[in-house]
């Protein structure tokens, strides 16, 4: 299930660096062509979006920023993003901290546990808390859960930082008459905060475009008026400007992150830290390790499988409707990963393999939908294809192209380093024994990043199986999916109907975690 | 002309002209060497001879066919080389049986290797050796090539193979031949993961040599492994490379590895072939001191020119004017250069002048590099057999036993 927890964090991992005097002279045109007009597809959503709001009017546009309603949706995103992220911070550090440096006993399993978190969407985490507290709501129920669901973004890239951090630095300070935590703040923590930092914006985007979870817990955010006001269907250009606030709110997080990714700097010595036994205080510090996990999985989990247990919630299964919405999920979730993949491609295969200003800008499109909030993409793409495909309108053809652009750039992220990591010297190898460039690819370097594009693939489709925003707002009527028949349940408060489906995701969602542990092991092994 | 013809070749990356000007000539069945430091261009020549990189201007034709010339940029599969890069680059989702069968036609039914059961791949060459004439020649006098293979047949040679299964065959028997060629015949089953860096480089340079190209270029292909096996490999693959015919150029910045594995060394730096010629040639004549440090040890003394002889801290010596322009005149400054092997040592007598006492050895077992200091200050280093090694503060008088060198300054 941990391997669940990497998809946002794979795109930070550094590449195999590139093979040497294959870049300086450019990418064929035909590639760039071909990567170019598949980032183009990323960039429709956003691009219609700020069409769609700019058509009104700058006058108008400005008028209905500085209404009240807006203003005070837009403060409590800002609130409830920077006080999550906060929180995630400081308890995401300190529990990599006593991961990596402290002896504990079942070290392993708690780092594994400690991940947990990630495989819950946050909608079933706030479920599982209303079942047990069904009054819960508002700022502080809001935050509490995300911290404990968003927390391991920051525990896992700080504790890998952590392992790999010189510890040669920290005990040079130490002997140059330093206290432990000022030693720590000297010479450790330069080495961690770029990992630190490019985990907070992680829960930061996460929190800013979260739908599901304060929509359960009732606190009005953007993503939240968002869809009230598109529900609402006589203030649609509402909807569109509130989407484009969030977005500008999102792409400024993104663009810090980018920012703290290139700090990154490696001192050069020994990684292995001195572990430091506990003594007697060994169970408070796994209690500390264990908040996130309990809070973010066990509690939920423990709720749902009460609710679904019940004799009265068994009895009301209504089969045939939960088979329909498990096989509408899991058709979808194929559709998405396969074209995602192959829209990934020829952009994964130019990242690997070229750089330059031009390859840079086409991966960067094709990574937007990484920034794009779902509920975002979903009523974008409402308006898009109201007014430029009437025809696709209300098809899964419209759902599917959502969870490509959303999705790509996990698919760009693992297909890519499934490609970087085949030597170019091979290819080179392969032309000489007398391969043309098709042949050379098929037999030798796609042949070779296959559990690349495997991964890929089936990243997207846990991904897609858990969307909730866009789903909500772009299936074809008649068509429900696990994670809306879910959510509708639980918006009238019949928690017990929607146990079963809830049950159903996890389960489904699992098949593709297992298949990708599978292939990550294989992986690993060759 | 040789078999091989560059031609004014230039290659550029953005503004950075890494070639410039380039020509050489590959005799047919000739092993060349490039040898020069890092970065001076030489994987950049090789890569641009293999088709692997655009020219910006300039020529390469093999037996005639031109495959770089302007408008025309032949692709490296349809050049007829052979490839040896420096890692080794096995396919690593494929045996080594078929790594080196990959460059060779496939039959359509199969792409694999097919055996009978009880059969292994690496005995299909001995199949064959049995059934034909020229086999059971080879088996009965075992020196040539496939005796090896032949050795290994198994009784299963009886088995006549039929007619549909001939140009598998003669796939499956290349990939034997060239398994026995580089003495892997026992690993073709293996995955490349479980070879050494020797074998897999070995693998490689059969895998090159399999669909029998008209020119092999190797990138310094030894510069991966350690020292005493590169040695032996070398010599090896030499051996092999000239056993085969096959016209090669070996790129390298091992100066002891391109004299003694090549027929002739071109020495290049940034980007300019500065000499060509045979390895004593380029060893002993080197065109410019840059050259003379680059391939060997140098001893260096400032002197004068005067009718064919030069007048230095070591006395007059017989010397050859090595500038480029006619000898100067008499007195004119130059620069005299000896290689240390070129000294000899001798006694004190009465009649020599020059003595020289001996402050440091370098001992290096075979030989050793003595430092001598001469009466003006000079320090100069004599290479010197082990049986012959003075001790530190002995007073000797140093001869030299060829010609000296001498350069014009600057």
């Amino acid at each position: 299930m941990t391997e669940l927890l990497s998809p946002p964090l794979e795109t930070d991992a550094p590449l195999p660096p590139r093979a040497p005097g294959r870049h300086r002279f450019g990418a064929p045109p035909w590639l760039l062509v071909l990567a170019a007009l598949c980032a183009a597809t990323a960039a429709i959503p956003l691009v219609y979006l700020v069409a769609r709001t700019t058509e009104a009017g700058l006058t108008e546009l400005l008028d209905t920023l500085m209404r009240q309603r807006v203003l005070q949706l837009t403060v409590n995103t800002v609130l409830l993003a920077s006080a999550v992220t906060l929180s995630c911070l400081l308890l995401g550090t300190v529990c990599a901290w006593v991961l990596t440096r402290i002896r504990l006993p079942l070290q392993r399993t708690l780092l594994l546990v400690s991940a947990l978190p990630l495989a819950v969407p946050s909608y079933l985490a706030a479920y599982g808390w209303l079942v047990w507290f069904p009054h819960l709501n508002g700022f502080w129920a809001s935050w509490f859960v995300m911290t404990v669901v968003c927390t391991p973004y920051v525990t896992l890239p700080v504790a890998a930082a952590l392992r790999g951090a010189s510890a040669d630095l920290e005990s040079v300070a130490r002997t140059l008459g330093r206290g432990p935590f000022r030693a720590f703040a000297a010479a450790t923590w330069p080495q961690i905060r770029p990992a630190a930092i490019a985990g907070a914006l992680l829960v930061c985007l996460y929190s800013l475009s979260d739908f599901g979870l304060v929509a359960m817990l009732r606190f009005q955010t953007l993503t939240w008026g968002i869809n009230a006001a598109y529900g609402a269907s006589f203030d649609r250009n509402q909807a569109a400007l509130l989407a484009l606030v969030l977005v500008v709110l999102a792409l400024v997080v993104v663009a810090g992150e980018r920012r703290s990714r290139r700090q990154v700097s490696s001192v050069p010595g020994r990684s292995t830290m001195p572990m430091r036994t506990p003594g007697r205080t060994w169970p408070g510090y796994i209690a500390l390790l264990l908040v996130a996990p309990i809070a973010g999985v066990v509690v939920p989990v423990v709720g749902l499988l009460s609710r679904l247990l019940e004799a009265e919630t068994l009895r009301a299964i209504d089969v045939s409707r939960l088979v329909e919405a498990i096989g509408a999920t899991l058709g979808l979730a194929l559709a998405a990963a396969v074209i995602a993949v192959l829209v990934a491609l020829p952009i994964a295969a130019l990242a690997a393999r070229y750089r330059g200003r031009l390859v840079a800008a086409i991966e960067a499109v094709g990574f937007l939908g990484h920034a794009l909030p779902g509920i975002v993409v979903g009523l974008s793409l409402v308006f898009f294809a109201l007014a430029a495909v009437p025809m696709f309108y209300q098809t899964s053809l419209v759902l599917v192209f959502a969870y490509v652009v959303l999705f790509m750039p996990r698919a760009i992220g693992s297909v890519r380093s499934g490609i970087a990591a085949v030597p170019t010297s091979l290819g080179d190898v392969s032309r000489m024994l007398g391969l043309s460039p098709f042949q050379a690819w098929w037999r030798v370097t796609a042949r070779l990043a296959l559990p690349g594009i495997a991964i890929g693939a089936l990243l997207v489709a846990i991904s897609a199986m858990k969307e909730l925003p866009a789903t909500l707002l772009l299936r074809p009527t008649g068509i429900s999916t696990l994670a809306t028949e879910l959510w509708s349940r639980t918006a009238l408060f019949e928690f017990g109907a929607a146990a079963p489906y809830a049950a159903a995701l996890v389960l489904v969602a699992m098949v593709p975690a297992v298949l990708l542990s599978g292939i990550r092991g294989t992986a690993r092994e060759n | 002309m040789g078999w091989v013809t560059i031609e004014a070749l230039s290659v550029s990356y953005g503004d950075t002209r890494v070639l410039d000007d380039v020509s050489l000539h590959i005799p047919r069945g000739s092993l060349v060497a490039v040898l020069g430091p890092s970065g001076c261009g030489k994987t950049t020549l090789l890569r641009a001879v293999a088709g692997l990189l655009p020219v910006a201007s300039g020529t390469i034709t093999v037996g005639g066919r031109l495959v770089t010339g302007p408008g025309v940029l032949r692709a490296p599969e349809k050049r007829g080389m052979g490839w040896v890069p420096q890692d080794a680059s096995l396919f690593p989702h494929l045996s080594v049986g078929e790594n080196i069968g990959f460059g060779l036609p496939r039959t359509k039914q199969n792409d694999d290797l097919y055996c009978e059961p009880g059969e292994t791949p690496g005995r299909v060459g001995g199949l064959l050796a049995g059934l034909t004439r020229r086999g059971r020649a080879n088996r009965a006098r075992p020196t040539s090539l496939l005796a090896g293979t032949a050795a290994h047949a198994s009784p299963l040679a009886a088995v006549p193979i039929s007619p549909d299964r001939g140009r598998q065959s003669s796939r499956a028997a290349r990939i034997a031949e060239l398994a026995t060629l580089v003495g892997l015949t026992e690993l073709v089953d293996r995955a490349p993961s479980q070879l050494s860096g020797g074998q897999a480089q070995r693998v490689s340079l059969a895998r090159a040599l399999a669909p029998r190209p008209d020119l092999i270029l190797l990138d310094e292909p030894f510069a991966a492994l350690d020292p005493l096996l590169r040695s032996a490999l070398r010599t090896e693959v030499a051996a092999l490379l000239r056993g085969q015919h096959n016209t090669s150029l070996i790129v390298t910045h091992d100066q002891e590895e391109a004299l003694s594995l090549a027929n002739f060394v071109a020495v290049m730096r940034g980007g300019k072939i500065l000499q060509f010629g045979t390895p004593a040639d380029v060893y002993e004549r080197p065109v410019d001191p840059w050259v003379a440090g680059f391939v060997g040890d140098t001893v260096e003394l400032d002197g004068q020119w005067r009718d064919d002889r030069v007048e230095c801290a070591l006395g007059s010596l017989p010397a050859d004017w090595m500038g480029t322009a006619s000898a100067p005149a008499d007195g004119t400054p130059v620069l005299v250069l000896l290689r240390p092997e070129w000294l000899t040592l001798a006694l004190p007598s009465t009649e020599r002048q020059t003595d020289a006492v001996t402050t440091a050895i370098a001992y290096a077992g075979h030989d050793a590099l003595v430092s001598f200091a001469l009466p003006a200050g000079l320090i100069v280093r004599a290479r010197v057999a082990a049986p012959d090694l003075p001790r530190i503060g002995d007073r000797l008088i140093l001869g030299v036993r060829q010609n000296a060198l001498a350069y014009p300054l600057g």
